[in-house]
Formats: structure tokens, sequence, C-alpha cells
């Protein structure tokens, strides 16, 4: 299918030089004051002031590079997520997993400091541990994708709840643990950045080669079945790793909301809802809103100081979301 | 006499219902095979079973020659497909790309379907002359489009045993028989072809033989002139019909026994004779008439 | 004759006298060696001490001398400075800080106290004391980076600060973005009162201001010792200490709060110390526990005004019967006073006599009027 392929082919570079413009703009947004050339000459070395080369390459790069990368993996894992469950109103966080790896990190920053680490890690577990609950009752439930989602509501409600009391006992990190549940980008490293690559590359290239896969289990587990194919073990396969992405990305940035639920229905108006073509496109699209959010989040508008992003995503998904639910929301019988 | 299903004393039971309850059934290579019965007999469970979307609580079922559950997904993708009664709608994918789902399992490309799989499900869609539905989207067909597309997909799949539940139902005059006669060759072809039908008469026409379920059983099995009686139809399906077979067109004619006369009955339908007496009646429903010349309610 | 008889008798004499000459020598020699041997030695001891004391006199000339030598050395050699900070983390300081940063009111104030206005370079949005820093922050001197849950990353390494002093218990997280970003960050808890001193000592260390900081400890502890020695015999009075106008809720602090340990140091008890954090205490709570003080801290009163506050408390159900209320025991704190109460700053001892003023009358004399602000300090004996 030659023009198939060609159409994709230029929907991602059409996308990828966005990406890069908009990358190259990002750098030079900033509250430290950095003039043009001197970002330029410190990126090309003829600038050669210390500050300026570290704030670029430790922090602005760094913190550009991750957003991209979680908007990314949002958009992809929420296609995924889409498409598993049926619904269209299914964000990677269905599954509670958003206020597991809030309750862990809870834990992190009212627990004395163990490790350096602690709020990562155990946002990260929390957020697997919700996943894995859910799944269980799901299994118990029937296994339907809808036994699944009621289950993610069921978790992440006991899991808002236990979040609750955390906070309301410690009353010092309160503040701490809401700013970090708005979600920010302010801490990413390049440590940040490897962590994830290493978790999310691999579950992002078993994701796009399950994706043909992923368009037929959408006809349903028993369509499925009957075209061949092993959903008892894709379905699940595919909901854990990208979640897994995502809980890495969530144990550094926080809940960042909205990305996940728009890009991919973004990308479905224009080229319709093969998951070939919706998830790759998801990825850039997820990545481009989410890092286009963090610059507006870092413009240095003194008076404001810095927004959390997920107000903005949710600012700019809000309005888009809308718009999808009139226009298509006669489809969906909603 | 090689049975390409052979199903054993099939029992499936879903806590206090007895969907099927002890059913036996041999279908042969190359047979067309009818399934007919009234709703809840268990038409949709037995072809349920045969495809795997149902596990039978007792009995078994061989499938060319091996147990049902002795295949892997793959395996048995190759060897039955089976068109279900129901899809998700709400997801937007052309028609051939539904279509080539069926390609699934024959499958070299790695992102993208090959070209014979593409070749191969255009040539199912022109079997049941809808190749220009494959170019729209799914959401976008009417629901006896979708249907012709979804058996297509199965079609697609090259299997040796096709089952269809319902496969004409919402389908119009033209395209019944269409897709039939399409099912037809497939049998004639080598392949085993079971239908559930609701219409006895194409069921007749088309089914090298035909099953009568009832409850959950098989209550009579044969040719179409055995099975298709008006004794039969009455303790099955509960009224009173009269079946009249034309044997030059080798098809029953079947007629609920109250209209099979003139005279009796006030049905509805029934032709009232002048356009007055029509007239009469819709004014008693508070229309307001205009009979050609004459006015509601005038005489002359 | 007779003459031989003499002659024997003289020999004889002679004999014995020799040998008791002899013998006396003997002993006497003996006796005298001995007595030498002794004064010889008395004369080593002497000797011994002697030399002991001079190599005393030697030894303690020569610590002498090294301690002046060390102490220069110890003046040239104060830095590199290696300290601790209250996340265990090791921070190397090169040189006294010129720059510095600060993301805590209360750290701005130690700052401040210690002198060192003339070397923070910024603040966070909240610090607002002493009055100085308003001055310098009008006059651009000292510039604001973000608040004190999202500081501005960027800013702060803009502007190449020697340190950055961070909350522990608000800003912990950021501590790695700073280090990666090169910059030397100290991390502070204010957890207890106890940490305001430790914290003023280790500035003051960080600074080489250890006598300020030393000073100003000293302050806080003569007036914590002043307070605790007076309420010491007095029974403790029960308190209920509450935050912000109950307009936006009751919230009462519980017994891992800085207000627990301010009420207890002052002579009072706070009535909801078996809670933990901060409490959101019904009708019944406070009606039950009747305390005898109820004293309201607040920055800002939102809007409120004192009387709104005060109507509002005797709206409740059951509240005129509260000993607080029935006896105009009821003080609002805001404005500076409540700052000075709040933050873990060399402020403190301040209010901690305040407090102890408010809750035993009887013991201070003082008469603290029932609504304070910015003129608490006129009442600080």
């Amino acid at each position: 299918m030659k023009d198939r392929k060609v159409a994709l082919a230029s929907y991602v570079l059409l996308l990828s030089f966005l990406l890069v413009i908009l990358f190259f703009a990002s750098i030079l947004v900033g509250s430290a004051g950095l003039t043009i050339d001197q970002v330029i000459g410190s990126i090309f070395g003829w600038n050669q002031d210390q500050v300026t080369h570290t704030i670029i390459f430790e922090y602005r790069i760094p913190r550009v590079i991750f957003a991209l990368l979680t908007g990314c993996i949002l958009g992809v894992a929420g296609g995924v997520i889409q498409s598993l469950t049926r619904n269209p109103l299914a964000d990677p966080y269905i599954s509670g997993m958003a206020f597991g790896a809030a309750v862990g990190a809870a834990i992190g920053f009212t627990l004395p400091l163990l490790f350096l680490f602690s709020v990562q890690i155990l946002a990260f577990v929390g957020g697997v541990a919700a996943l894995g609950l859910s799944m269980f009752i799901a299994r118990r439930a029937g296994g339907g994708s809808m036994s699944f989602i009621l289950a993610g509501i069921a978790v992440g409600t006991l899991a808002n709840a236990i979040l609750m009391i955390i906070i309301s006992m410690n009353p010092y990190q309160s503040h701490g643990i809401l700013y970090w549940l708005f979600g920010s980008f302010t801490t990413s490293s390049w440590v940040a950045i490897k962590t994830t690559l290493i978790v999310s590359v691999p579950c992002l290239l078993l994701i796009f080669w399950w994706a043909r896969d992923l368009n037929i289990l959408i006809l349903g587990e028993e369509h499925a079945k009957q075209l061949g194919i092993n959903s008892k073990l894709l379905w699940p396969a595919l909901l854990i790793i990208s979640s897994l992405a995502v809980a890495v990305c969530v144990s550094y940035c926080g809940i960042i909301g909205f990305i996940g639920l728009v890009s991919p229905h973004i990308v479905r108006l224009v080229v319709g809802a093969d998951n070939r073509f919706v998830l790759p496109l998801a990825g850039f699209t997820g990545g481009l809103l989410l890092l286009a959010s963090d610059d507006l989040v870092r413009l240095p508008l003194y008076l404001i100081g810095e927004l959390p992003v997920g107000s903005i995503t949710a600012m700019i998904g809000v309005p888009v979301f809308i718009y999808l639910l009139i226009k298509k929301g006669k489809n969906f019988g909603v | 006499m090689e049975f390409k299903i052979l199903i054993n004393d099939l029992m499936v039971h879903y806590s206090a219902i007895k969907a099927l309850d002890g059913l036996s059934l041999c279908v042969k290579k190359g047979e067309m095979l009818g399934i007919i019965g009234p709703n809840g007999s268990g038409k949709s469970t037995l072809l349920g079973s045969i495809s795997r979307s149902v596990r039978p609580t007792g009995g078994e079922i061989l499938v060319l020659g091996k147990p049902r559950d002795s295949y892997s997904n793959r395996e048995y993708a190759k060897i039955v497909s089976a068109l279900l009664p129901t899809w998700p709608s709400g997801f937007n994918m052309k028609s051939l790309d539904i279509v080539l789902m069926g390609c699934r399992n024959s499958t070299n490309g790695f992102w993208w379907e090959s070209s014979e799989e593409v070749k191969n499900a255009e040539a199912s869609l022109s079997l049941l002359n809808a190749v220009d539905l494959g170019t729209r989207d799914f959401d976008t067909l009417s629901s006896g489009e979708q249907r012709k597309v979804m058996i297509a997909k199965s079609l697609a799949q090259k299997t040796s045993v096709v089952l269809l539940d319902e496969p004409v139902a919402y389908l119009d005059l033209k395209h019944k028989f269409e897709v039939m006669d399409v099912l037809r060759s497939l049998s004639r072809e080598g392949k085993t072809v079971v239908v559930s039908l609701h219409d006895l008469d194409i069921a007749s026409k088309y089914c090298d033989r035909i099953i009568v379920l009832n409850h959950g059983t098989i209550v009579a099995a044969g040719t179409a002139r055995e099975v298709i009686t008006s004794d039969l139809i009455e303790s099955v399906y509960e009224i009173k019909v009269r079946v009249k077979w034309d044997d030059e067109l080798e098809y029953p004619i079947i007629v609920p026994a109250k209209l099979a006369s003139r005279e009796g009955g006030k049905a509805w339908g029934k032709s009232s004779g002048t356009n007055m007496e029509l007239g009469k009646s819709l004014e008693a429903c508070a229309f307001q008439v205009k009979l050609g010349d004459h006015t509601a309610g005038g005489m002359g | 004759m007779g003459s031989n008889y003499t002659i024997l008798a003289v020999a004889v004499i002679a004999l014995v006298v020799s040998v008791a000459g002899i013998g006396l020598l003997l002993s006497t020699n003996s006796a005298l060696s001995a007595l030498n041997d002794n004064i010889a030695s008395i004369n080593a001891n002497l000797n011994a001490e002697i030399v002991k004391i001079n190599s005393a006199i030697t030894a303690l000339t020569v610590s002498f001398n090294q301690t002046q030598d060390e102490l220069n050395a110890i003046k040239a050699s104060y830095y590199p400075l290696i300290v601790k900070d209250a996340d265990d983390r090791i921070v190397t300081f090169n040189s006294a800080p010129q720059r510095i940063v600060s993301m805590a009111p209360s750290i701005t104030e130690t700052l401040f106290a210690l002198n060192l206005s003339s070397s923070i370079v910024a603040v966070d949005t909240y610090s607002d004391y002493p009055p100085l820093l308003m001055q310098l922050e009008n006059s651009s001197a000292i510039t604001t980076v973000g608040g004190l849950w999202n500081p501005d990353i960027e800013k702060i390494a803009s502007l190449k600060p020697d340190v950055v002093f961070l909350d522990q218990g608000l800003q912990e997280r950021f501590v790695s973005t700073l280090t990666n970003l090169g910059l030397n960050v100290v991390v502070l808890k204010s957890r207890h009162v106890s940490d305001v001193e430790d914290n003023l000592l280790l500035v003051g260390k960080i600074t080489s201001k250890v006598t300020e900081a030393h000073s100003i400890v000293n302050n806080i502890e003569n007036a914590i010792n002043y307070v605790s020695g007076k309420v010491r015999n007095a029974a403790p009075v029960s308190v209920m200490e509450i935050a912000g106008p109950p307009q936006n809720g009751l919230w009462s602090a519980g017994n891992s709060t800085f207000f627990n340990d301010v009420i207890q140091i002052a002579g009072g008890i706070n009535i909801f110390n078996d809670k933990t954090g901060w409490y959101n205490p019904n009708g019944e709570d406070v009606i039950s526990r009747n305390p005898k003080f109820i004293i309201l801290d607040t920055m800002d009163l939102t809007g409120y005004s004192i009387q709104q506050v005060r109507d509002w408390f005797n709206a409740q159900p059951g509240f005129d019967k509260v000993h607080a209320i029935a006896n105009d025991n009821f003080y609002i704190i805001h404005g500076q006073a409540a700052n000075a109460v709040e933050r873990a700053g060399p402020r403190i001892a301040d209010m901690i006599k305040i407090y102890a003023y408010i809750l035993h009358p009887e013991i201070f004399g003082a008469d603290i009027p029932r609504d304070l602000a910015d003129e608490y300090q006129n009442y600080i004996g």
C-alpha cells in the first residue's frame, strides 16, 4: 500500500520538522534573561561563559527533551489504552495509576530521607501497584475491558482517599505533595531522561510492533481471538508496557493530564483510527503539545511565577476535548 | 465420508439457563448446513461453541478430526472463520482495513500488509460485490453494508470451515441473494459452511441440510422438504402456518394460517374494499382525511 | 712493773678507742653516705623536677607559640570549610560566601540577624522582614526568585550564587536540580525551636560569623531559660492554637507543629497535642477540652476584620461557655507578630516571651493586648 506508506511518512516528516523548530524555540525560553546570541553562542561554542553553558546544557536542554519524551509517551500510551478499552474517554491513568503514584510520592515526601530518589522510586512503585491491583480485580470480575475500567475507578478512588489522609496528617508537606501532583518539569535532569529511555524505548518498540494487532483488538476480544490473536496475552501485555512507560515519566514529573487523552483524538480526526498511523503521530503530537505547554509555563512572567504545567495542558486540552465531544459525541451515544 | 465438524452431546449451561442441552451433530466437507430456530433456541450459542467464543460445559467438539481446544489461536484462525453477530462501533477505520484483518494470519508484512494480502482482501470484497465499500469509513456504512464487510473479512481468512451467524440480516433483497450465492459457491468449492438464518425460505433454497433448534436441542434435521412442514413450524415457532412448496421453483411459501383465507379475522392489513371504508376507519383514529374528490365523512 | 700495766691500759684504751672510733667512723660514714645518698637522690629528684619544669616550661612555650601559630593558621585556613546540612549532606566552602540565595523567610531573617544583608543576592517572594530587606529589594540590590513551592531554578542559577539555602520541608526535591547546575546547596530544617539555634550556628559557621551566631543563640537561650525558669513551677495552662481566620476553616495545631514547641516552652499545654499535624476540630472538641486560652495566629486575615473573627467564635453554639471566651482570654496575633511566631527564625525568642506573658500573667505581670500585630516589639520586657 504505497500511498499509505507515503502518507505516514509525510505526516512524520511534517511533525518532525515542527518538533525541531519548537525544540530550538524552547531552548531560547527561560527566566535567566539569556539573549538569543548568548544561547546560540553557548551551544556552538563561541560563548564560553560557564554559567550560561550550565543553564543551557544542564537545565534547559534536559527539561525540553524530557518534556518532549513525556508528551510522546503519554500520547502513545493514551492511544493504546483507548484502543484497548474501546473507550474514547480513556487516558493512561484509567487504571488508577495516577493516584497510586501520588500516594507513593506522598509517602516519599513524608518519610525521613532513606535514599536520595525516594519520591521517584515510591511514585513508580505506587503507580505500578495500582495498575496491578486494577488488573487483578478486573480479572476476577470477568476480565472484560469494562470491568477493568470500573476496577480502575475503584482503585483510583481508594488511592485518592489514602492520599487525602496522608496530606492531612502532614501539614508541612501538603503543599509539596500538591505541587508534585500538579506536575512540573522543574526537576528534569539527564538522569531522568536516561532512566525514562531505558524503560520506555523497549516498551514503545513493542507497542509499535503490535500496532496491527491492536487494531484487531478494537473489534473486541471475540473477534480478535477469531482472527488468531491471543488476546488473553496481548491485552494485558499492551496495558502493562504502556503503563510502565507512563509510570516512569510520572515518577519524575508528576501527573500531567489531557495529553494522553487528547493527542490520539486530534490525530484520529485527521487520519482515522488505524493505530499504525495514530500511535506514532500521537507520540509526536503529544510531545509537541506538552513542550509547548511547558514553554508557556517557563516564560518569564515575573508576576505569576511558574505555573503548574498540568493546568496549562488542561487549558489547551479542555477546549479541544469539548470540541471533540460535541463533534463526535453523537457517534458514541454519549 | 470425512466429517469436518463432529459434535457430541454438547452442553452449554449458564448457571440456571441451559443454552444447549445435549446436542450432537456432524457436518461433512463441502456441506452447507443451515441452522434455524426461534429466538433463544441456541443458534448463536451453537455457532459460538464451534468458533470458540463460548466455553462448553460438557460434551466434545472435534474440528477437522482434532478436539476444538487442541488448536492454538493462530492455528484455529487458519481453519475456522466466524461471522459474529455483533461488533463494536465508534472507532473509525476504512472498510478495506477491516477486511485486511482477516489476512492477519497469513501475513508477511510487518507494519503494512503485503500486496498479496491487499489483493486477497479486494477479491473477498468483490466476491460480495462490495468493492466500492472498501475505501469508505466503516462507521459510515449501513448495518447491511457493514455486515457485508464483515463477511468479506471472514472470507479473507480463507479457512476451510466458515461459520456465519445471521449473515443476511438487514440486507435488502438483492444483497441477500448475492451473499447466499457466494456462500453456496464456497461450499461447492469444498468449504464447509454453517449458517444460522431466520429466513426459512432462504435456508430451504440454499442449504444442503437444515437442522432445527429449539430449547437448546435439535428437534429436526434433514433436507428442507423434510424439515419445513407446518407441523414442525407450529411446534417450534408456536404459530400456525400453511406451507406450500412451489415445485417448479423448489421454494416454500410460508404464510400464517390466519391470513391464508380471505374470510375471517379483522386483521389490520386486510383489504377493506373501498376507500370510503378505509376513510371511515382512519377517521375513527381522528385523522383528517381527503379522499380524492370526496371529503371525509361524505358519502358521495 | 707498774708502767707495763699502764702501757697495757693505754694500749687497750687506744685499741678500744680506735675500734670504737673506726666503728663510729664507719657507721657515721654510712650514715653520711646514706645522707649523702639521700642528698644525692634529693638532688637528683630536684634536678629531675627542674628538668621537668624546664621542659614543661619549654613545652608550654612551644605550645603557646604553636597555639598562636595555629590560631593564625586557623584564621588563615578557615576555608576550605566542610559542613553537614540538615540532610546530612557534606558541603564544602572554599571561601566566605559573598552571594547568598535564601528560599524561606525564616532563613532570610536568620541571615539578616547575622548582618549578612550585603551578601544576599536573592530571596523568595514570601520573605518580608526585616524592613531593610524591603529597602534592598526596592533598590534592586536583592531580587526575588520564586515562591516557596516553585523556586525559579534558572533565575537562581543565572545569579551565580555561592550558596543557596533551602528549607527541608518545602524544597527537598529541588536539591538535585540545583546541585546538577553546580551550585552549593545547604538544606535547613525548621521543625522545632531547637532548629532555629542549629540553623543560626550553621549559617554563622559557613559565613564565618561564628561570634555573632553564638551571641544570638545565647540571647535566644537566655530568653528561653528565663521563661522556662519562671514557668517551671506553675501548672501549664491549656491553649488552643488556631491558624488563620476560622471562616476559612477551623484549623488547630497538633503535636508535630512548630507552635506546639512554642506553647510548651511558654508554660502552656496544647489541647490538641494528641493529634498529629493540623487538626480540624468540631464544636464538641473545643467545648469538651475547654481551653483556658485561645490564640489565633495569622499573617493575613484574608479580608476579615478582627471583630468578624471574634464574632464567629461567639456565634458558635456552646462556645460562650468555653473558658477562654467567657474570660476574655482570646488573643489574635497577626501581621509581623504572626510571622515572628510562625517562622523558625531569630524572632522566635521574642514570641516565646509574648506567649509566656499571655499564658502566665500572674508570673510576668504583663498585659498583652487581645489584638497584637506589628507593635509586638513594644511588649517584650
